[in-house]
């Protein structure tokens, strides 16, 4: 077990140096200067000072050894727009509301997967499967931003419900949970709902089916565990999907969090603050694929006392 | 002896995309205290499906029971609700099954397995059932069962696995146990040892045992009856003796002619031709008429009854009728067949 | 009749003789494993309301920019913001009459505020009704919704814009289709990339093993940690955003998937008889990878090719959603959600159409591609 989580620690950072040292280097071949955007209105000195202000004028190596030691240390450099600010106060200040809303979906759109999926393959061919399964294909068909979109627009202007928009309490992040849990959810029911059926239509089900044990029983202690452990993995994609989700939902509620920096970094070529976002989405996405892969071996007994991929 | 078991023509059905699949079609058998009945046929056959509606776990939706009786001392168990079921299941019948290496539950420790059952119809307190799981994996020999019991299914062998399922089953000291092809996923050194196992067993607790195969080797050495299935249907019943050395329906006969034995080495199988009928369209008169190499024009048309050849014996061929030709089995078969029986002897 | 009923009485009890063929009849007949799963995919209901819907929005994503006159980028200011309208589908809403609400200290007040602001004269509104009266509470303005037939208004009475205009006056019919047709190009074109590539990596890897294989494993494991995410947004920033561009960037961890797939399927497969039967009667490598395995990995390879496209169609919309896809004048579902969203509250309509459009298309892929899964399965087959 040691000898696995040593290996895959390597393999991450590994990764990790890799995306740090293509992101730079991508960066640096980004067509247009940071300044261009500056109100537009700069002269070759002004922006040849700035440039050597920023260290920008240096050979590239020096710019890369300077960016990776600073970076180890957690300096990500300085933002070219907001008055020098250090990038990583940047996103320490943004990270509140998005970790607080990635949660929130992570937390309930899983929670709820798991229970339409498992009622689903309970009542397996019935019209609450199908209508699970509706519920899942819609969830996993439209894009986040349209049902962002649509439920802002109904449940927020017409209905007035909710808050169009911003992050000032509770009930702000009704709409954007649900906008951005609805795929969690989606791929987290249908995965349940394989699973399930796979455990349910299994041997060891029928028999403690044979043992006389009440159906209840069967269903959450039997079924229910074996068909859990595997819906682990989905965490996976789920992350992807929560990133992906925060750059359009953060957008269109304007809730100020990494997404919408990220994309009004972009807009601006920010790229201290683009370099500094990708990198903790990068870090993110690798430590929960290491995450996924140790809890996966912590609940199933067959790879725990193996002790080593199976 | 008393009968415990009584089952009265059964039919099961499943629904399909296809059609529906009558499984069982009219299967009558009866099981008597303390002795052992062994159902064979080949795949398909509804030996299975039979012993899954003893047990009331035809999987609902798609399965019925459109008609028939299983008495089990006198209370119809086809009539009884899913909750009264429950309470028979595991308690007084319960069920070996075929794979051990998938029946048991992969993240639940050998013994809360075993102690389920006892909790559930015993209503024992923990540390009884506890005492109790060790007793029967000692029983089932199982070494070392303080240790084992801790222990989750992937840490046992395929043998100990069974032996495992066995306990399981034998836990509340059911009346009725349905053994279904218990041996036929194992090495065969491990099931001669399961074999043996299970006529320990029933020696000590005098239980009733249903067991499900197509090895008949198997059969004549732990059996006390034999019941030959087709399609569906039981068509030749009787005493070992009676089945091995005096068979009457040409499957039997088919099925004794395509067991290999030890001195038989230098003689060719007779393999059955063709496949099982669809069961969705059952065919008309007696369903093996096609792959029948005895086959009457009557097959083709009328159903054979059970006809009786001795109080022990039935068979359900119109070779029996009085009117039909006298056929003997094919020579090859009647060597075989004694060839089988001394064997199955000769390993108890 | 009666004779022949007497005829087999006689014979009833003669033995017959039972021809092989007969009982190999019983058995059901064998169909190709393409036949088979066709028919099992015409089964599924759900696969087949997705290969309709496919097939209707590719249809008018082709013929639906040329049912009218207007141009891609005819931009008309007079025309700008004009509701849908359809001859025959008025009573659906499709009437061409917009809803304006305006504020004002009186009822008259807010009315001829809210025509100045939108510069219609007041015989052109049809219905108005008070949505809020000032409650010496929180409101203190009149609130009044007012029914205008846009295309009068604006002297175009004659012109029938059957999904209303943008904020240039364009026809968003012809916009909208021929913004499908370029996700619909983007999607599928990257899904094919990520199938030759994905194909020939996961192939080569599984087929050869050995150190081969781990060396490009090792570099999977690697490239898959990376999330494409990051790598899409990074490589459009690169190159210009552009159709080429995007799919490139799509495509460029996207194969990592179809590798992984292929390679698991031909290890499996490599091993089994039929690969050594040809081996032994000298098939090279080529025609073994080839003729053998290719064609046994394809329902993989085409389950997985179907779930890529809806995905892709995703991500290029996503793209043009935060700034990074098409540029004007060029227009995607996405962008065309993007620009939408910019006046939305005002004209729903813009959002609208593309919006279930880009469901209806993802939709479709996705239970198709679910249908195939079902049908192609080799588990399933029985």
């Amino acid at each position: 077990m040691r000898k696995y989580l040593f290996q895959r620690i390597i393999y991450m950072l590994i990764t990790l140096f890799i995306i740090v040292t293509a992101t730079f280097f991508l960066m640096k071949m980004m067509p247009g200067s940071p300044f261009n955007n500056l109100g537009g209105k700069m002269t070759d000195e002004q922006r040849v000072l700035l440039e050597a202000k920023y260290g920008l004028d240096q050979p590239l190596p020096v710019q890369y050894f300077k960016y990776m030691t600073g970076m180890v240390q957690g300096d990500f450099g300085v933002s070219f727009q907001y008055n020098n600010r250090p990038v990583t106060d940047i996103i320490l200040d943004r990270i509140g509301p998005s970790a607080h809303l990635g949660a929130q979906a992570l937390i309930i759109g899983s929670i709820l997967g798991v229970i339409l999926g498992m009622i689903a393959a309970i009542k397996h061919n019935t019209w609450i499967d199908y209508g699970s399964n509706i519920i899942a294909v819609l969830g996993i068909s439209i894009p986040s931003f349209v049902f962002a979109g649509l439920l802002q627009y109904y449940l927020a202007v017409k209905l007035q419900l909710f808050p169009v928009s911003f992050w000032e309490g509770p009930i702000y992040t009704v709409l954007p949970t649900i906008a951005l849990m609805i795929f969690p959810m989606a791929i987290c029911a249908r995965f349940m709902r394989t699973e399930m059926l796979e455990v349910l239509g299994s041997d060891y089900i029928e028999l403690a089916r044979a043992k006389g044990v009440k159906n209840s029983s069967i269903m959450f202690r039997h079924a229910m565990r074996n068909a859990l452990i595997p819906v682990v993995t989905v965490l996976g994609p789920m992350t992807v999907s929560l990133m992906t989700g925060t750059l359009v939902i953060e957008q269109i509620f304007a809730i100020p969090g990494i997404g919408e920096q990220f994309v009004l970094s972009i807009s601006t070529s920010d790229y201290p603050v683009i370099m500094g976002t990708t990198i903790l989405f990068a870090v993110l996405f690798v430590v929960v694929i290491l995450i996924v892969d140790l809890l996966y071996g912590l609940i199933d007994p067959r790879i725990r006392l193996q002790g080593g991929k199976n | 002896m008393e009968t415990i078991l009584d089952v009265k023509n059964l039919h099961v059905t499943f629904d399909t995309y296809g059609g529906s699949v009558q499984a069982v079609r009219g299967v009558n058998f009866s099981l008597k205290k303390g002795e052992t009945l062994a159902i064979v046929g080949e795949s398909g056959s509804g030996k299975s499906v039979t012993t899954k509606a003893l047990m009331g776990l035809v999987a609902k939706p798609s399965g019925r029971i459109p008609q028939g009786e299983i008495l089990f001392n006198g209370k119809d168990l086809v009539q009884l609700s899913d909750k009264e079921m429950q309470k028979v299941r595991g308690k007084e019948m319960s069920m070996i099954f075929q794979d051990p290496m998938t029946s048991l539950n992969p993240t639940m420790k050998i013994g809360k397995q075993i102690m389920e059952g006892l909790i559930l119809h015993q209503k024992l307190s923990k540390q009884a059932a506890t005492k109790r799981a060790l007793e029967l994996l000692e029983l089932v020999g199982i070494p070392e069962p303080q240790k084992r019991i801790n222990q989750y299914p992937h840490q046992f062998s395929g043998g100990m696995r069974q032996r495992v399922v066995i306990a399981i089953a034998l836990a509340c000291n059911p009346q009725v146990l349905i053994a279904d092809e218990p041996t036929t996923a194992l090495d065969v050194t491990i099931q001669a040892q399961i074999i043996e196992l299970m006529k320990d067993i029933q020696a000590k607790m005098g239980t009733s045992i249903i067991f499900i195969t197509h090895d008949l080797g198997v059969v004549a050495n732990i059996a006390d009856r034999v019941a030959v299935m087709y399609a569906g249907k039981i068509v030749e019943v009787g005493t070992v003796d009676e089945v091995f050395y005096n068979p009457k329906h040409p499957y039997t006969w088919g099925l004794l002619g395509s067991m290999p034995t030890v001195d038989s080495a230098d003689e060719k199988l007779v393999a059955i031709p063709g496949t099982p009928p669809d069961l969705i369209h059952p065919p008309k008169g007696d369903a093996f008429a096609a792959r029948n190499e005895y086959a009457l024009a009557v097959d083709f048309e009328e159903e054979p009854p059970l006809f009786k050849v001795s109080d022990t014996h039935y068979a359900a061929t119109w070779l029996l009728h009085e009117d039909a030709p006298k056929i003997e089995p094919p020579q090859a078969v009647k060597r075989r067949m004694k060839g089988i029986a001394a064997e199955g002897r000769e390993q108890s | 009749m009666d004779k022949e009923s007497n005829n087999l009485h006689e014979n009833k009890f003669q033995r017959v003789h039972v021809k092989e063929e007969l009982s190999e009849e019983l058995a059901r007949p064998q169909l190709s494993f393409w036949k088979d799963a066709w028919i099992r995919l015409l089964k599924n209901k759900g696969a087949i309301t997705g290969l309709i819907l496919i097939v209707v929005i590719l249809l008018l994503a082709f013929i639906g920019p040329f049912l009218n006159s207007y141009g891609m980028n005819d931009e008309n200011y007079d025309a700008a913001y004009l509701p849908p309208k359809v001859k025959g589908l008025e009573w659906l809403g499709f009437d061409g009459i917009s809803t304006i609400e305006v504020q004002g200290t009186s009822v008259d007040d807010a009315i001829t505020r809210g025509l100045e602001g939108y510069e219609i004269d007041k015989e052109f509104v049809l219905d108005s009704t008070v949505i809020e009266e000032p409650n010496g509470d929180d409101i203190e303005y009149f609130k009044v919704s007012l029914d205008v037939d846009m295309y009068a208004a604006n002297g175009l009475e004659d012109q029938y814009f059957w999904f209303g205009t943008d904020n240039m006056g364009r026809d968003l019919w012809t916009r909208i289709w021929e913004g499908t047709r370029i996700s619909l190009y983007i999607g599928v074109l990257a899904a094919m990339i990520d199938m030759v590539v994905g194909v020939l990596y996961g192939g080569i890897s599984g087929y050869y093993g050995g150190r081969t294989d781990n060396v490009m494993q090792r570099i999977i494991e690697v490239l898959s940690g990376i999330p494409n995410l990051v790598v899409v947004i990074l490589m459009i920033m690169i190159l210009k955003p552009g159709l080429l561009a995007i799919t490139i960037a799509l495509t460029i961890t996207g194969w990592i998937g179809m590798a992984r797939i292929v390679r698991g399927q031909v290890l499996k497969l490599k091993n089994q008889e039929f690969v050594l039967a040809a081996r032994t009667l000298g098939a090279n490598d080529k025609r073994i990878l080839m003729k053998h395995l290719i064609p046994n990995v394809m329902s993989v390879i085409v389950i997985n090719t179907m779930f890529t496209i809806p995905s892709a169609i995703f991500f290029e919309s996503f793209l043009s959603f935060i700034g990074l896809g098409l540029q004007p004048p060029h227009a995607s579902l996405g962008s065309l959600i993007d620009t939408a969203f910019d006046d939305y509250r005002v004209y729903p309509y813009m959002l609208l159409f593309p919006a279930v459009i880009i469901s209806l298309l993802m939709i479709g892929f996705n239970i198709l591609a679910d249908g195939l899964r079902d049908a192609l399965d080799p588990k399933m087959r029985r």
